[in-house]
């Protein structure tokens, strides 16, 4: 590791500032990802500057109805919030279904969204990694990648986006406050992290030195029977090969309010309007339900050692959405 | 009548590893330590062209970095399983040769664990790559070493299979049910790590995991050309049932690399 420099951030701004004026640093918050990161030699910071101590770690309710979570909150925080789980119980699973319970009582809400793909060929420096070393090659394209993407992959870069939490907040349309060199702005989580692309390097858009303050849950009529299903090779301490956030609000048999959110498959956690749009008036049948796995699938791309994703992807999406307009079942 | 079936036994360290008061190791504290830090191969099969050492050897903290080129005289232990076992029959940096990925080339040895680590990231090497041998059925069925005085052979199985359809259609009886294993993964709690303790040039303590202190013990004295009596080994209470450790793997060979009072992990 790298000799580097450690200051702790007095509020978001001056965290933000330090940023900027140096260009070598890095924000600190769990350091439940960055630290590994620190160890193999991928990051090497000049500075870390701790913004683990600028408050930022409340859960509250908004005049609007909606529920702003600071950045600073720990994950276990948000999945056991009595809120969470009454009104966004695929939030909850989303978070406990991932990592540990240690990992997760130090793990905070920003640190989860910025976190890093898990790809093996990024975490090894003897391999070619575009994201580790821009126009180097990716060793993973014709490697052991069955991890890897199916959707919206380039030559570039197949990693896919490792959070569940964030999978479940793309599904429920949450929103990224982030303090920037020019003041607050407000990011849709959908446009919040990228497709690799030429620039797999960057994970999102946030620009150089800004800092996630807090994620905004919006009131969500079929938020309370949202499903998150996450399939892996363990049932505990794995990344997905598939995760699938899903809801839908049935109204006699009529669906509406469909939001479809997929894990492990993608660069970002991939959310499927066509599927949403397809389902919205349908109604609630099996065969809609087939039919809308076939459709998120449709422009799948799957790699040498993971076509079976694919299929997995569709009894996952159908499976959710079944339980989805079954009611749900609560965190 | 011995009752052995049906009946428990506690092992005698087994409260303190549950309470994780058993110590690893790593975690025994011997002043005046220092640390030493492996360089591994980052290809499977070939030859090391070349390996520049210079910037880690300056790097802060650093006392030496020994490769291939400068390895201390280390001796070719029996190898009979009786005195002495270790896994790999050719010595760690006896030349140029990459067998496998992640075969140690190097050792870097600083004041302090990071340092070592650091200084290791520095190290340049060219490597002349060929193509690994990685189908059990392109095998070359090489005699392997011998064991006990008998040499290993191998060779190539031969499998037969009758006709089981036809077989479970004249059945007496048959029973269709199926079985299911979940994959286990034995993980040691430790990863290797070895303190080695020089007393003087002919008096060696280490404390590592191992399943078979006395073959260690013989091992270490042949490899080092020490007398085993003047040798003791304190295996921690974690041993190798936890840690999957029974033979000295090829980490062990660093430790007469170190001058007196220097640790190995």
């Amino acid at each position: 590791m790298k000799q580097f420099s450690y200051v702790r951030a007095s509020s978001p701004e001056d965290a933000v500032q330090r940023a900027i004026a140096h260009q070598e640093s890095q924000f600190i918050a769990g350091g439940t990802n960055l630290v590994d990161r620190l160890k193999a030699f991928l990051d090497n910071p000049s500075e870390l500057i701790d913004v683990s101590r600028l408050g930022l770690k409340e859960i509250e309710t908004m005049p609007d109805g909606s529920i702003r979570i600071g950045a600073m909150v720990s994950n276990t925080a948000v999945a056991n919030h009595h809120q969470i789980r009454e009104h966004y119980p695929l939030l909850s699973r989303a978070i406990l279904s991932g990592a540990s319970q240690q990992i997760r009582n130090v793990a905070t809400v920003g640190g989860n969204l910025l976190q890093r793909t898990r790809c093996p060929y990024y975490y090894d420096t003897a391999f070619a990694c575009n994201k580790r070393q821009p126009e180097s090659g990716c060793a993973a394209r014709h490697g052991i990648n069955r991890m890897h993407a199916i959707l919206g992959a380039s030559e570039k870069c197949i990693a896919v986006h490792p959070s569940d939490m964030c999978v479940a907040l793309a599904a429920l349309d949450a929103v990224v406050e982030v303090q920037g060199a020019n003041g607050q702005r407000q990011i849709p989580f959908t446009e919040f992290h990228r497709l690799p692309g030429n620039t797999p390097q960057w994970d999102s858009n946030l620009e150089p030195g800004a800092l996630i303050t807090a994620v905004i849950l919006p009131p969500n009529p079929a938020a309370k029977t949202g499903i998150y299903l996450k399939l892996r090779d363990r049932t505990s301490y794995a990344f997905a090969l598939v995760s699938v956030a899903a809801m839908v609000a049935v109204e006699g048999d009529a669906i509406h309010h469909a939001r479809l959110a997929l894990g492990g498959v993608a660069h970002k956690p991939w959310r499927s309007l066509e599927t949403e749009s397809f389902l919205e008036g349908k109604t609630a049948a099996s065969e809609t339900f087939e039919q809308a796995a076939e459709i998120a699938l449709q422009q799948a791309q799957p790699l040498s050692h993971n076509h079976f994703k694919v299929s997995m992807a569709q009894r996952a999406i159908k499976r959710a959405f079944t339980i989805s307009a079954q009611g749900g079942s609560t965190a | 009548m011995n009752k052995v079936v049906g009946t428990s036994v506690s092992r005698k360290e087994g409260l303190a590893k549950v309470m994780g008061k058993a110590p690893y190791s790593a975690e025994h504290s011997i002043s005046g330590i220092i640390h030493g830090y492996l360089v591994t191969s980052t290809i499977a099969k070939g030859r090391i062209q070349s390996i520049d050492t210079q910037a880690a050897e300056q790097a802060p903290g650093v006392i030496a970095v020994f490769t291939h080129n400068n390895r201390p005289l280390i001796f070719e232990p029996d190898n009979d399983f009786q005195n002495s076992k270790i896994y790999e029959s050719r010595l760690p940096l006896s030349d140029d040769q990459i067998y496998y990925g992640g075969q140690i080339i190097g050792l870097v040895v600083a004041d302090t664990f990071e340092q070592a680590r650091e200084a290791s990231q520095l190290i340049e090497v060219e490597y002349e790559v060929e193509t690994p041998l990685v189908d059990s059925r392109q095998a070359t069925y090489e005699p392997g070493i011998s064991m006990f005085g008998e040499s290993m052979t191998f060779s190539k199985g031969e499998f037969a299979a009758g006709n089981f359809e036809a077989g479970i259609a004249n059945a007496a009886a048959s029973i269709e049910a199926t079985y299911e294993t979940a994959t286990e993964l034995h993980s040691p709690m430790e990863p290797h790590a070895i303190i080695a303790h020089w007393q003087d040039s002919d008096s060696l303590t280490v404390y590592e995991p191992s399943q078979f202190v006395m073959n260690s013990q013989g091992t270490y004295a042949q490899l080092f050309g020490i007398l085993p009596k003047k040798y003791a080994s304190l295996p921690p209470t974690l041993a190798a049932p936890l840690a999957r450790k029974r033979f000295l793997g090829p980490i062990v060979f660093f430790v007469p690399l170190l001058p007196v009072n220097s640790s190995a992990p």
